[in-house]
């Protein structure tokens, strides 16, 4: 697929935790409608990097743009309200509210000035996970999967340009994967949003996405077409250690 | 028989002053994650407003719930963006709390100072009224207060579960974090539940200066009190809240009745650690929303 033009550009991105330098000057582009993975063996930096691009976390050096516009230091709702969402690897959907409650706050206050009503993006958000039918039930009385699935809900109600993923596949069985890359498939298709998913296994990524960047140790080891990053001998050191030989 | 029936009565009148500050206490806890200790003074300070505009105007307790309670929320948004707003950003919570026992001192001094040591109460024409049902001599006031505190709960039930704001303090006091990335303003919804409970704190002091007598230093003790209420009730629910005030009002009567004035403190706070230590998540709390570590 043919890069659109750059959405969300991290240059020279770098944190630290006490000693321990958990990103490394890191630059990284996701374009419009570009699906991006970021892998990298555990501890490589992956959720940090969610973390900074969401604000949760300030970055030491370096600047995070998105759609052109410095977002390093801003709030986090305010971030939401640009257009980012996000999933959390352990789902965080509010467990004692029901699905339908867990939407709408999100449709609600995730997006200002939108010509859908929340009620409406709400019901599209629903219909585009296939939870329409469980939106009575509470959270916490959901499968892992359709928890995921909310989570993708609450998202997209706030029609976001760019869906950030936490390792989505975490935990589900192979059924529930299929479903849950069909219905992530199919809503970036229609709504055309960018994705950039972090994930620990790689093949699902290398199948699902247009480009694929390679974290270690907090800086990047490579980025390109999932077919060359495959076979880049960096990559499959990083998760394969050294070669004997 | 009939005298136990008349202590329990009492008991839930006088516990609902618990049940208005507990479910305050709850809803600030929510959001910030601290009992908020100077939510008893908040209580005596609008107690004195309120005796202080029956003096001065003559102004009736329970008219000036139209002017004591949109003052108190918004004296606490004030209160909020003024003290907690950084503090309730650090991870750690003791900041939060220390301001929280810092604003209750200041606020005891303040109102030695303005309103002298001498305890005082309201004596309005209808103080001594009463009412006897079956056998039971009520007082108007204290039955007043069962009144306001049920109001209260309906209505900051009904806020929580059926308005916008309400889900989003229900989303923050789930989780702070997750409500941020949804677009919610962390800043913005514990600035609103602790404003709804300070506005609690001025119901409550409409009560108080109704049956009360009240001094500077009646704060922290009935913030304690509150808290027990919390306890026995369970956190994060609000008709729990309630029930734990009502429980405890009725616990302090029984043992005033039974084995003497001197025993009620004790009676109190022996049930209150008793129950924290078989019952932590409280009485009518879930169990399961207390994680075992």
């Amino acid at each position: 697929m043919p890069a659109g033009a750059p959405l969300l550009t991290l240059s020279g991105v770098s944190k630290h935790f006490g000693g321990l330098q958990v990103i490394n000057d890191l630059d990284f582009v996701v374009h419009e409608e570009e699906t991006v993975g970021l892998i990298g063996p555990n501890g490589a930096g992956k959720s940090t990097v969610f973390n900074l691009i969401t604000s949760i976390y300030q970055p030491d050096r370096g600047s995070i743009k998105f759609k052109g516009n410095e977002i390093t230091g801003l709030a986090p709702h305010k971030i939401c309200h640009l257009g980012i969402s996000r999933t959390y690897q352990l789902v965080r959907a509010f467990l004692k509210m029901t699905v339908m409650e867990n939407v709408m706050t999100a449709a609600v206050y995730g997006a200002k000035h939108l010509s859908q009503s929340p009620k409406q993006r709400t019901m599209e958000a629903l219909e585009l996970v296939e939870l329409s039918d469980k939106r009575d039930i509470k959270a916490a009385h959901l499968t892992l999967s359709d928890r995921r699935l909310l989570e993708i809900a609450m998202g997209l109600s706030s029609m976001p340009a760019l869906v950030l993923l936490d390792e989505p596949m975490a935990g589900l069985t192979e059924v529930e994967i299929q479903r849950l890359l069909g219905v992530i498939g199919a809503t970036r298709d229609e709504r055309r949003f960018s994705v950039l998913w972090i994930e620990h296994k790689v093949d699902a990524v290398l199948d699902f996405c247009d480009r694929v960047g390679v974290l270690d140790y907090g800086a990047k080891i490579a980025d390109g077409c999932p077919d060359d990053v495959a076979c880049n001998p960096k990559v499959i050191e990083a998760y394969l250690g050294e070669p004997v030989a | 028989m009939g005298s136990l029936v008349q202590v329990l009565t009492n008991g839930i009148l006088l516990g609902s002053m618990y049940g208005i500050a507990a479910i305050g206490l709850s809803l600030i806890f929510g959001t910030m994650r601290i009992i908020f200790i100077a939510q008893g003074t908040m209580i005596v300070l609008f107690a004195y407003l309120v005796y202080w505009s029956f003096q001065k105007a003559g102004i009736d307790p329970y008219l000036s719930l139209l002017t004591v309670v949109p003052l108190a929320f918004v004296l606490g948004l004030g209160l909020f963006y003024l003290l907690f707003r950084k503090a309730a950003a650090l991870e750690d919570r003791n900041v939060s709390l220390l301001l929280a026992v810092g604003l209750m001192y200041l606020i005891d001094n303040l109102i030695l100072k303005a309103w002298s040591a001498t305890p005082r109460g309201l004596n309005i024409s209808y103080s001594s009224a009463m009412i006897v049902v079956w056998g039971l001599r009520v007082s108007w006031l204290r039955l007043a207060l069962l009144g306001l505190a049920l109001a209260s709960a309906f209505v900051v039930y009904a806020f929580l579960k059926k308005t916008r704001v309400g889900t989003a303090v229900r989303a923050a006091s789930e989780d702070m974090e997750a409500t941020t990335i949804q677009g919610i303003n962390s800043v913005w919804v514990s600035a609103i539940s602790f404003a709804i409970g300070i506005a609690l704190a001025g119901v409550a002091g409409v009560g108080m200066a109704t049956v009360y007598s009240f001094d500077y230093q009646f704060g922290f003790v009935f913030a304690i009190k509150a808290l027990v209420a919390l306890a026995l009730g369970g956190i994060g629910n609000v008709f729990g809240a309630l029930a734990g005030g009502l429980l405890l009002g009725i616990i302090e009567n029984l043992a005033a009745y039974y084995v003497g004035i001197a025993w009620i403190e004790i009676a109190s706070y022996g049930v209150f650690m008793l129950v924290l230590i078989f019952l932590p998540q409280g009485l009518f709390g879930r169990r399961a929303l207390v994680k075992k570590v």
